[in-house]
């Protein structure tokens, strides 16, 4: 083992320190900083930023408009601008759609969709989840009845993210009932303006609507639209899924929410209490350990190892560590933590201590999602029992 | 970045996992055993050739302590071929340093004190001027593998309260051993010193000099101690994936049971934190000295032996009844890892120092 990052690495986290320092708007990063809730615009314009300096899309190859980051650049990258304060890359895009589309779509499709992708004017959304189908996704019941040159989609999407936003979904659906549950699975993209699609927000616990419900009422999506082939869907989604695991070790955000969480302490002086600092000093090994893990990962995979389980763990631990400083911060304010107000939090009105508690408060409650989403830790507990450690199944 | 080991490394490795295998089971020091690891070239791992070492470093040590945690062998690798090989070598005593490397010398510290819980840079025990020379009275406790020592490698205060490293032969009149057990299975003792003579050639170093040996020493052997740690919890979680695949109840093996594999799972997510922590750690030997070390150290001190301690209980429970027999390994492994997680600074002194740590670096911003 020798040192850390090589020079060209060193050099590279020091062009994107400079490059947030100078071209990420300081309203946005105050909105993040502070945990208000972001606006589609909010989002859009710093990736509209990272797309004109070709950064949006940097893992992709360059026949599509990446970068060819290896491991390390990407990491680097995540690390460096959440630190700085930057809004969440959405990843419906840049990280799901487009690999799937460059690597099983046609040539006519990666015409069509990558551009969109990589210079940000189209925004993507995920449709995975159903009512009937969470965890157990192979369950899924929307179903897609092919008519002509056309599918035609019925059934609905639950826990999507963004979909008010979104121009595109791509969208798993059921194309065949009689086969093994997840050989019936086929993958396509469904633009939203399509007539038929109705997306109702669910307001969740913090206050606020970016989850929705999409309805789909014989909606009619051109053939050309399936990517790979028909009732193979279920391996492209896994595939997606494997690369959502990767990115999930947020190791700048943990240390950007504890930095936060330290002011706040400082503030109310409570920077010498013996259990405030225990507990610093606890996540502080914490985020050492999953920094470590996800650097040795990150090393396997650029040796050219696929991601295995080792992404499992990641997102077991990374989702957690979030979710435990960010309850952590709230406790730290104590009382102050008490009032908290979704509108004027979204209107970014009031009294600026007041308004970062409530930030606080925010991402307190909005830290919950991440032990679901992607694979609940509970179905990231079953991949690894059953496929890194071999354990048994029961005998019925 | 590389986190693989290079092909000597894994020859080293191999080679010290054979040997191990050919070893009783729970092997324990002697001398003669001693001999054998200094003939195994252990002894010179992590020193340079021009110190009579194989131009290794802290991986090479880190290779062999792991393997010797997974074999339970008891042997004073910490405290000798590590701390005491480093004080030594701090301290520029080449010629003690290339008699140890070889194995001919045994030269163990005396750090800890009763009533201190873990204060290695302010020790009680005094170095009191007496006509043209010094003299020494006190105790320093639960020295590890005692017995076995050839010299004491002691830590004290001078007449102005800073710190004196010596060096001093373990036959000398006035030092008698007051036996102990310990914990872990291992043999320690009291060192009582009843008016000790000291001469100048006793004295390895002092002041500020001294205090930076024995950090740079006390830094290594604290990465030394979390791989010894993992390759431990690397044999508990090994031992007991295999218990929870092979023992059947109800009909079927444990293992088949949700509620079992989700803890087996975290016990997987430990180890593998314990292992990254402890290449930070090794990873830390390579910053300057003293502060940038601090962190990175003190969490893989505390994150380790907590993660392979959480490995430790579980893999007692799981395994029910016979875990708790001297039958199998997992007891043993058990009991050092506790001692470990107690040894060089425990949970507390460590989080303290990282809290310390940040506060400083809060200000530094601020400044």
């Amino acid at each position: 083992m020798t040192a850390l990052w090589s020079n060209a690495e060193v050099d590279f986290r020091d062009e994107v320190r400079e490059f947030c320092s100078t071209q990420l708007p300081r309203d946005i990063s105050d909105k993040v900083l502070h945990g208000q809730p972001l606006q589609r615009d909010d989002y859009m314009r710093w990736q509209d930023i990272l797309a004109s300096r070709g950064w949006l899309a940097g893992f992709w190859p360059k026949d599509y408009g990446g970068q060819e980051w290896g491991a390390s650049e990407s990491y680097i990258f995540q690390e460096e601008t959440a630190r700085a304060g930057a809004p969440w890359l959405l990843p419906f895009g840049v990280n799901y759609a487009g690999p799937v589309i460059f690597t099983f779509g046609n040539e006519e499709q990666k015409r069509r969709h990558l551009p969109g992708i990589v210079d940000n004017s189209v925004f993507w959304c995920q449709g995975y989840s159903e009512p009937g189908a969470g965890s157990d996704l192979a369950r899924l019941s929307t179903k897609a009845r092919r008519d002509g040159d056309a599918y035609v989609v019925n059934g609905s999407k639950i826990w999507t993210s963004m979909a008010q936003w979104a121009d595109m979904m791509f969208c798993l659906v059921r194309t065949n009932s009689d086969a093994r549950l997840q050989q019936g699975i086929s993958f396509l993209l469904i633009d939203m303006n399509t007539p038929g699609i109705n997306v109702q927000p669910i307001q969740s616990i913090d206050g606020f609507r970016h989850l929705n419900q999409v309805f789909f009422d014989d909606v009619r999506v051109p053939a050309t639209n399936l990517v790979g082939e028909e009732n193979k869907g279920w391996t492209y989604a896994k595939f997606l899924l494997g690369h959502e695991r990767v990115l999930s070790a947020e190791t700048g955000k943990a240390r950007r929410l504890l930095a936060r969480a330290e002011s706040a302490a400082q503030a109310r002086g409570l920077g010498k209490d013996w259990r405030i600092r225990d507990k610093i000093a606890r996540f502080e090994v914490d985020i050492h350990a999953l920094e470590w893990m996800s650097l040795r990962l990150l090393a396997d995979v650029t040796a050219g190892a696929a991601p295995g389980t080792e992404s499992s763990l990641l997102k077991i631990r990374g989702s957690s560590l979030l979710q435990e400083i960010s309850e952590f911060s709230v406790d730290v304010l104590g009382p102050d933590a008490l009032a908290y107000d979704p509108q004027m939090l979204s209107d970014g009105t009031g009294i600026d201590e007041e308004l970062r508690s409530m930030g606080i408060v925010h991402d307190f409650l909005f830290q919950r999602a991440p032990t679901i989403w992607g694979g609940s830790n509970e179905i990231q507990r079953n991949i690894i029992a059953k496929h890194a450690l071999g354990l048994p199944t029961t005998r019925v | 970045m590389e986190f693989s080991l290079s092909d000597e490394q894994n020859m080293l490795r191999d080679t010290a996992e054979r040997w191990l295998a050919s070893l009783p089971s729970r092997p324990q020091a002697d001398r003669a055993l001693w001999r054998e690891i200094a003939d195994m070239g252990w002894l010179g791992a992590g020193f340079s050739e021009a110190e009579g070492g194989i131009d290794g470093g802290p991986v090479e040590v880190a290779v062999i302590m792991e393997m010797a945690g997974r074999a339970l062998l008891r042997a004073p690798l910490i405290e000798g071929m590590v701390l005491g090989a480093r004080l030594l070598s701090g301290a520029g005593a080449k010629t003690s340093l290339a008699n140890v490397l070889e194995g001919q010398s045994i030269e163990l510290p005396a750090l800890e004190e009763p009533n201190q819980r873990h204060a290695p840079f302010t020790p009680d025990l005094r170095l009191m001027d007496c006509g043209g020379g010094h003299r020494l009275s006190g105790t320093k406790s639960l020295v590890s593998w005692a017995t076995l020592a050839d010299h004491f490698l002691i830590s004290a205060s001078d007449g102005a309260g800073s710190l004196v490293l010596l060096r001093v032969p373990a036959d000398r009149e006035g030092i008698s051993l007051r036996e102990r057990r310990l914990l872990d299975g291992g043999d320690a003792a009291d060192l009582l010193l009843t008016d000790v003579a000291i001469g100048h050639d006793d004295i390895l170093c002092q002041g500020n000099t001294a205090e930076d040996v024995l950090s740079e020493a006390l830094d290594h052997a604290t990465a030394a101690l979390c791989a010894e740690a993992v390759g431990l919890a690397d044999l508990l979680h090994e031992r007991t994936l295999e218990y929870l695949k092979t023992r059947e109840q109800f009909g079927q093996p444990i293992g088949s049971f949700q509620a079992l594999q989700h803890r087996m799972v975290d016990l997987n997510i430990a180890l593998e934190e314990a292992r990254s922590l402890a290449m930070m750690a090794n990873h830390a030997l390579s910053l300057p000295a003293g502060e940038a070390r601090v962190s990175p150290l003190s969490a893989a001190k505390q994150g380790v032996c907590a993660r392979c301690l959480q490995i430790g209980r579980e893999a007692i429970q799981l395994h029910g009844g016979i875990g708790m027999t001297e039958e199998l390994p997992i007891g043993s492994a058990f009991r050092r890892l506790k001692a470990l997680s107690l040894g060089l600074g425990d949970e507390a002194w460590h989080l303290e120092r990282i809290a310390d740590a940040r506060g400083e670096i809060s200000t530094g911003k601020e400044a």
